[in-house]
């Protein structure tokens, strides 16, 4: 038997193959690819003086679509060439062309080819993609008692519809572009043309530009990987699934992207105070909303040490417990065999079990799980003298303040970074738990997205910032854009005429 | 050497208040007025304003010297050295300035590893802690001056609660401790302020980051403004701490501060004072961290071919080894003292005639040409 010697190449190179087998030299090439694929139409058709191939992929096109508006055209014997097709077809954006990768594209976008002679690359691109899918839902993720249901789907034309129908302006831009060297998977950067920072804008294309992957799944992943710092566990780009923060987001002079199939939207760039901001305050009163945000604020503090100071406290600094504190801790944790570390720890590691269990389990198990881990787990570890109740208290607390965090990812955070608390806690009590924040804030002043500060309002300070940042004063106090993005127009409206709106103050002790 | 520095590593002008505040605070905002009230008892105030008002006109001289500077190239101590007194000379000044900072970084994490010890966690290993805090610090310092400058605002921040303690000792401050007033003989209370101009070193670090200060006229302000805040605060310390306890009570403790905060009362938690001392990694690791930072600066002009953080890694090797080195309180006291000394004598007197120099350099050059 013969062994050529490009089959033992080929077994060495496995990579060159891979990427031999998506190279195409022709036409005949790519339908002869395509011939073994069962959804794929290739057929010619005889007229009587015109003759023609047409060839798409069953399941991506509206075939009813096809019939009824294009081959009538085909077959009326009233067109000789090509062109005379492109000139009668009642369809917009009919593409002439002889660029094999755009054809190759289109026909597996769900576009229809259709050629004079078979092995020629010269054809037309008939627009037919079938566009199905999700039916347009409420969100589910970022739900809000007051403002728009509306979530975004898996397709990213009805995504820009949701979005574009909120920002009725030709300054609405966006721009397409393919990434994945197998997949191609398109990807919509959007911006309002004359708000969005121009560098912001450039880097955000060149960083999806320069990307090296073959196939890209989700929007979540792409912030993953176009992120400024790629080790870091805080996230540098907000994800959404509300079109309203898109479109909200547009209108500061951020920049959305949008990943075809992927029903989140990546908001960029972003600061940390963000990722606490739920969208609904702004559809509340200023001193609610603002009490909301402090509320959301302590909670996220609460949650990340108050296991670790109990460690602190129970390990070296006892002396800090109440005296009236005493009797109550005492007995419920003279039963408890542990130190406190592995108690703590224990009980963390159950909690992260649960949520990670309910998460992953259908909605309505989901929720017995829940009952029997909070209520049944819980109860009998403090019965069972594993954990004391004191602590199950203040460990179900901060579990709780951990979920209070709008962004799915800033909360994964947030549940993480309590373990290295908990840690140094241990090591060096207090002074431990000082020295390990001191690190994160470290990590935060350093860290950027989109070369833009993360910790923005508060480093380096912008007082303008800061009106919505912790607090949020009334919206005709907000006539600036965030200088965080450095817009091109910094400016909202003007400050003077929003505050004559409100009309001159009348006393009613004077009239 | 670029005499520009890129615009991206620069602070902000308003780093110039904060930076300074912090270094000055360092350890000694816990110790007033202990060191005023051996000499004036319950003048000590007069003796901080003295030696708080001195520190401005000091400022001012450093401001001269910098501004004087900049049309010859890069505005630090370093370059300024080289220039006036060529290279053999300049590079031994260099090495005497590291040095002292050296001191200040030392002596730094000294005191605050005895207070840790004394407030927090009586078995701190004195190595252990430094050999954390240097691994702090390289960490910070990788991060360059802007990521210090964060810090030193932050500490800022966070320092803003823990001096609202002041207000609540107001209940129990009995101003007639504090009387009579001017009580004292102007001796006394130069003496006094002397002491005082302890408290104050730091600031003069200027010096080193000046270049990296953009828009220097506004960081000027913010300068001032900075050393004003601390002398705001030293006399509220000053007054507090006259007020609160007796001349008798003060000769007895060492950090008037933390027996004051003894007695305050907060819900959750007993002992507010150890509570507290959670606040002081903040007040350390920017200081250090601008310690290391410059001494890094220094070494690296001296020796360009070498990295910077290579350097970083000998200085914080050094310090360790100096830190565990000090093992009594009394070395810390010595230690206190150099410092305090060599301060004084950089900013009251060397730069004074280094700015002389800098004027008879110009002057010289204007006659030979």
């Amino acid at each position: 038997m013969m062994i050529h010697k490009e089959d033992v190449l080929i077994l060495f190179f496995r990579k060159k193959r891979t990427d031999h087998a998506i190279q195409i030299d022709s036409v005949t090439d790519l339908f002869k690819k395509l011939e073994k694929v069962p959804d794929f139409i290739h057929f010619e058709h005889k007229g009587k003086d015109f003759t023609c191939w047409i060839s798409f992929i069953q399941t991506l096109v509206d075939v009813e679509y096809l019939h009824r508006d294009v081959f009538p055209y085909l077959y009326s014997d009233q067109t000789h060439n090509l062109t005379e097709v492109q000139d009668q077809i009642p369809t917009e954006k009919v593409i002439r062309t002889k660029d094999l990768s755009l054809i190759q594209s289109r026909l597996l976008d769900g576009y229809t080819i259709i050629q004079e002679s078979e092995k020629k690359p010269d054809c037309l691109i008939i627009p037919s993609v079938k566009i199905k899918g999700r039916e347009i839902e409420k969100s589910e993720n970022e739900t809000s008692v007051l403002g728009p249901r509306e979530a975004f789907v898996e397709s990213a034309d009805l995504n820009i519809n949701l979005i574009r129908k909120r920002i009725p302006i030709p300054q609405f831009m966006f721009e397409d572009m393919r990434i994945g060297k197998i997949s191609k998977t398109r990807i919509c950067v959007i911006y309002i043309d004359g708000i969005a920072n121009k560098d912001n804008i450039q880097t955000v294309k060149q960083r999806i530009h320069d990307l090296e992957i073959t196939s890209m799944i989700d929007s979540t992943m792409l912030a993953l990987m176009i992120s400024d710092n790629n080790n870091s566990i805080f996230p540098q780009f907000i994800d959404t699934e509300r079109p309203d923060r898109v479109a909200g987001a547009l209108y500061e002079g951020k920049i959305a992207v949008i990943v075809d199939g992927s029903p989140n939207a990546l908001i960029l760039p972003a600061s940390i105070i963000e990722f606490f901001v739920a969208f609904d305050d702004y559809f509340l009163v200023w001193p609610i909303a603002t009490a909301y945000r402090l509320l959301r604020l302590f909670a996220v503090a609460f949650s990340v040490i108050s296991s670790s100071v109990y460690v602190a406290i129970l390990t070296y600094h006892y002396q800090l417990i109440p005296d009236n504190l005493i009797p109550s801790l005492f007995t419920s944790r003279t039963t408890i065999p542990y130190a406190p570390l592995s108690e703590v720890l224990v009980l963390e590691i159950m909690i992260e079990l649960l949520r990670e269990a309910v998460a992953r389990l259908p909605t309505k198990v989901g929720q017995t799980i829940g009952i029997v881990g909070g209520i049944v787990v819980g109860t009998a570890s403090v019965q069972a003298g594993i954990v004391s109740n004191f602590l199950l208290i203040i460990i179900a607390l901060s579990a709780l303040s951990a979920f209070i965090t709008p962004n799915y990812r800033m909360a994964a955070t947030i549940r993480f970074i309590r373990f290295p608390f908990i840690l140094s806690a241990q090591i060096l009590g207090l002074l431990g738990i000082s020295l390990c924040f001191l690190i994160f804030v470290n990590h935060l002043t350093r860290l950027t997205s989109l070369g833009r500060p993360y910790i923005e309002p508060i480093y380096p300070t912008r007082i303008s910032d800061l009106k919505d940042a912790f607090i949020r004063l009334p919206l005709n106090f907000q006539n600036m854009r965030p200088l965080f993005l450095r817009p091109s127009d910094s400016k909202r409206f003007n400050n003077q005429r929003a505050h004559e709106k409100v009309g001159p103050k009348h006393s009613e002790l004077d009239d | 050497m670029n005499s520009k520095i890129n615009k991206a590593f620069q602070l902000s002008p308003l780093s110039a208040f904060f930076i300074p505040l912090s270094l000055q605070l360092g350890a000694d905002f816990l110790i007033l007025p202990n060191p005023l009230t051996e000499q004036s008892g319950q003048d000590a105030w007069i003796g901080i304003m003295i030696s708080g008002l001195s520190t401005l006109v000091i400022l001012w001289l450093i401001f001269r010297l910098l501004e004087n500077e900049c049309i010859y190239g890069r505005a630090d101590i370093f370059s300024l050295h080289q220039r006036l007194f060529g290279k053999w000379a300049g590079t031994l000044l260099n090495f005497i300035m590291v040095g002292q900072v050296m001191v200040y970084l030392v002596r730094l994490i000294r005191i605050y590893s005895e207070i840790f010890q004394v407030w927090l966690f009586p078995n701190l290993p004195v190595l252990e802690f430094s050999i954390i805090i240097c691994f702090i610090i390289g960490y910070v310092v990788m991060g360059g001056i802007r990521n210090i400058g964060g810090l030193a605002l932050l500490s800022f921040i966070y320092m803003i609660p823990f001096f609202q303690i002041l207000n609540f000792t107001v209940p129990y401050l009995r101003f007639s401790n504090m009387l009579p007033l001017f009580d004292h003989s102007l001796i006394s209370v130069i003496r006094s302020s002397y002491s005082g101009a302890n408290l104050y070193l730091g600031f003069e670090l200027i010096i080193y980051y000046y270049p990296f200060l953009s828009q220097p006229e506004k960081a000027k302000k913010w300068a001032f403004i900075g050393i004003l805040t601390t002398l705001i605060l030293y006399l509220n310390l000053t007054i507090v701490g006259t007020a609160f306890a007796t001349k008798g009570a003060l000769e007895n403790t060492i950090w008037p501060l933390m027996s004051l905060l003894k007695t305050l009362q907060i819900p959750f938690f007993n002992h507010a004072e150890k509570l507290a001392t959670v606040f002081f990694v903040w007040t350390l690791v920017p200081n250090v961290c601008l310690c290391t930072w410059i001494i890094t600066r220094g070494l690296k002009f001296t020796f360009p071919a070498i990295k910077q953080k290579y350097l970083m890694l000998i200085v914080l090797l050094l310090a360790c080894g100096l830190i565990t080195s000090i093992t009594s309180g009394n070395q810390i006291r010595i230690i206190n003292q150099i410092f305090g000394t060599s301060g004084l004598i950089i900013i009251y007197v060397y730069l004074p005639v280094l700015l002389a120099c800098q004027w008879l350099h110009k002057k010289v050059r204007k006659a030979v040409k």
